[in-house]
C-alpha cells in the first residue's frame, strides 16, 4: 500500500483547503437560514417561478423553501455542495495517471518493481479515500454548525447521511469517468472533458427533462436524477440516491486500468 | 556464461510511418559497460523505453535481466536514470528516497548517505527548487540507492558541470567493479570513451557497428582543418594514407582524416602554419561524417 499512502499524502494540503471551503460553505448558508426560515412570501414566490427552474434548484412542491429541509437540500444538496464535490473527484480523477504521466513523473515511477494495474488501482482507492474523507469533514461540520440557526429542524437524520453518501457516490462515479479518460489517454484533458460532459449533461438534464415531462425511463438513465429526483432530507432515505452511483463507478475505473496497463506510456 | 543483461531481437518500434527504432539485435554482456551512441533522434531513448515497458514493441522483443522489462522482478534489480527527469516538485529527495526504497523493498542506507555526502546534495529541500544540475543529482541517487544489478543510464552527465561529471564516472567504476552491468546511453563520445568497453551505434534506430572503444577510436575519422600563410599547393594531401577527403580554400585546406593523421602532419609541416583546428569531439558530427559515406 506504498503508492495509496504516498497518493494520500501528496493530496494531503489540498484536501485540507477543500476542506476548509467546505466548512465556509457550510457557515454561509447556514448563517442565511435565519432570515428565510418560516417566511411564507418567500414560498409563493418560488410558486411562480417556472418548473424547469424550480427541478434545477432541487425546489419540489409541497416542501416549504423556507423549512430547513427544503432550504438545505436547494441551497446545498442540489447545488453548490455536490457541485463542488463532483468538481473535486473529477480534477482529482484526470490527474490520478493522466496528470502525473503529461507531468513526466509516472515513468520514473513506473520504473520501480510496481506493475502499472497496481499503481492505478491503488491511486484510485487513495483518491477514493480521500473523496470520502471530504465528504466526512463536510458533514460533520453542517451538523456540528447547524444547531445555532435551527437549521436541522425537521430534517430526517436518515436522510441526511444518505444525502451526503450519495453526493460522494455521484461524485465518485465523475471520478471514476475523469480517471478513465486520463487513464486511457495518458493527458490530463480528456478525463477533465469526459468528467465536466457527465456533470454539466447530468445536471442541466436533471430539471430540463423533469419540466418537459420527459418519460421517467429517460429520466432515469441520469445519474443525477438518481440523487436528485426528491428531497432526501425531507423524505428520508432512498436507496437509489447511493448504491447504483457506486456500483457503476467501479466500470470506467476498470475499463481505465486494462488499457492503461497494455498501452504505450506517452 | 549466464544470460546477457539486455538482449534485443529484432526489436522494431514505428510511430506512424516513422521507424524509430528497426531490427535492433543486441546483446549487453553481464559485468561490461556499453556505450550507446548515436545522435540525437537517432533512436536511443525509444530502444530504453522499449527495454523497460514503457512501451511496446511493433515487432521483436527484449529481455532485461532474462526478463521482459515491465516484470517487477527485473525491475527491481535495474537502476534508471533517464534523459528527461521529473518528479513532483513538492517531493524532497528524502521523500523519494524513502518511498522508491519502500517500493524497491528497501535500500542500502549508508551507501545513500554517502551519495548524497558526495554531491553535496540537500535531501530536505523539495526537488522543485532545485537548479537543474541538482536534480540531475537527484536522480542519480535514485538510481543508484539500491545498488541495482543492471544500470540504465541515458544521458547521465548533461547538465552536470565537469568536476561532478568526473565523479560521477568514478561512481560509475566504482559500481561495475562491484560487479554491476551499465548500459550507457549517450551522444557525448569523452564519456563513453571514459566509462565504456563497447560501443554500439545507432542510426536511425539502425545498429551500424558494434565494437569494442579501442577499435573504434581506430576507425573514428577525423576533421583537420590547416590555415596557412597562402594558398596551399593542389595535390599535397590526396594521396597521402588515412586521407578520405580534401577541400581547398585560399586560407588552408579542410581534411578528413581516418585512422593516424602522422603523414597529413608530416606533409604540412612544409607549408607555413598559422593554424590547425580539429573541430568535431562531438559525436554527432564525427559519426555523421563518418556514416556519410555509407549511405550513399
Amino acid at each position: 500500500m506504498t503508492i495509496f499512502r504516498r497518493t494520500l499524502l501528496d493530496r494531503r494540503r489540498a484536501l485540507l483547503w477543500w476542506a476548509l471551503g467546505f466548512l465556509a460553505l457550510n457557515l454561509l448558508t447556514l448563517s442565511f437560514f435565519p432570515t428565510i426560515r418560516g417566511q411564507q412570501d418567500f414560498d409563493e414566490l418560488v410558486q411562480q417561478m417556472p418548473e424547469a427552474l424550480r427541478a434545477m434548484f432541487g425546489m419540489e412542491q409541497g416542501i416549504s423553501l423556507a423549512s430547513a429541509a427544503g432550504y438545505l437540500w436547494a441551497r446545498l444538496f442540489s447545488s453548490l455542495f455536490t457541485v463542488l464535490l463532483v468538481v473535486y473527484a473529477i480534477v482529482g480523477g484526470a490527474g490520478l495517471i493522466g496528470g502525473s504521466e503529461e507531468d513526466g513523473t509516472l515513468e520514473l515511477l513506473l520504473a520501480n518493481p510496481v506493475s502499472r494495474e497496481r499503481v492505478a488501482i491503488e491511486r484510485a482507492l487513495a483518491f477514493a479515500a480521500a473523496l470520502a474523507a471530504l465528504t466526512v469533514v463536510a458533514a460533520l461540520t453542517l451538523v456540528a454548525l447547524a444547531p445555532p440557526f435551527s437549521a436541522l429542524e425537521g430534517v430526517n437524520a436518515g436522510g441526511l447521511a444518505v444525502a451526503f453518501a450519495g453526493a460522494f457516490t455521484l461524485a465518485l462515479l465523475h471520478g471514476a469517468v475523469a480517471f478513465m479518460g486520463g487513464a486511457v489517454s495518458g493527458r490530463r484533458g480528456p478525463g477533465l472533458a469526459a468528467g465536466t460532459v457527465l456533470a454539466a449533461g447530468g445536471f442541466l438534464a436533471q430539471g430540463l427533462l423533469t419540466a418537459a415531462g420527459a418519460p421517467e425511463w429517460v429520466s432515469s438513465l441520469n445519474p443525477w436524477y438518481w440523487y436528485l429526483k426528491a428531497n432526501l432530507l425531507a423524505f428520508g432515505p432512498r436507496w437509489e440516491a447511493v448504491l447504483p452511483a457506486l456500483v457503476l463507478a467501479a466500470a470506467p475505473v476498470a475499463a481505465g486500468v486494462a488499457v492503461f496497463r497494455r498501452r504505450d506510456l506517452r | 556464461m549466464p544470460d546477457p543483461a539486455i538482449e534485443t531481437r529484432g526489436l522494431t518500434k514505428r510511430f506512424g510511418s516513422l521507424v524509430a527504432v528497426d531490427r535492433l539485435d543486441l546483446a549487453v554482456h553481464r559485468g561490461e559497460v556499453f556505450g550507446f551512441l548515436g545522435p540525437n533522434g537517432a533512436g536511443k531513448t525509444t530502444t530504453i523505453r522499449l527495454l523497460l515497458g514503457f512501451i511496446n514493441p511493433t515487432a521483436g522483443s527484449s529481455l532485461v535481466l532474462g526478463r521482459p522489462g515491465a516484470d517487477p522482478a527485473a525491475r527491481r534489480r535495474i537502476g534508471y536514470l533517464p534523459a528527461d527527469l521529473a518528479f513532483d516538485p513538492r517531493y524532497t529527495t528524502s521523500d523519494l528516497i524513502e518511498f522508491f526504497g519502500s517500493l524497491r523493498g528497501g535500500y542500502d542506507r549508508p551507501f545513500t548517505e554517502a551519495l548524497l555526502e558526495r554531491f553535496a546534495l540537500d535531501p530536505s529541500r523539495p526537488v522543485g527548487d532545485l537548479s537543474t544540475g541538482n536534480r540531475r543529482k537527484v536522480g542519480i541517487v535514485q538510481a543508484f540507492m539500491h545498488r541495482p544489478d543492471l544500470y540504465i543510464l541515458d544521458e547521465p552527465t548533461s547538465g552536470l558541470d565537469p568536476l561532478l561529471q568526473q565523479e560521477f564516472h568514478r561512481l560509475v567504476r566504482e559500481e561495475v567493479a562491484r560487479g554491476a552491468t551499465v548500459f550507457l546511453s549517450s551522444h557525448v563520445l569523452p564519456e563513453v570513451e571514459a566509462l565504456a568497453s563497447r560501443v554500439g551505434i545507432l542510426r536511425r534506430g539502425r545498429l551500424v557497428t558494434v565494437a569494442a572503444i579501442d577499435e573504434l577510436r581506430r576507425k573514428a575519422r577525423q576533421r583537420i582543418d590547416i590555415y596557412t600563410a597562402g594558398p596551399p599547393p593542389r595535390g599535397l594531401f590526396e594521396r597521402l594514407p588515412g586521407v578520405r577527403a580534401v577541400s581547398y580554400h585560399d586560407g588552408g585546406v579542410h581534411l578528413v582524416v581516418e585512422g593516424s593523421v602522422d603523414a597529413v602532419i608530416k606533409a604540412a609541416a612544409g607549408l607555413t602554419v598559422d593554424r590547425i583546428h580539429t573541430p568535431g569531439q562531438d559525436l554527432e558530427e564525427l559519426f555523421l561524417e563518418y556514416y556519410q559515406g555509407g549511405d550513399a
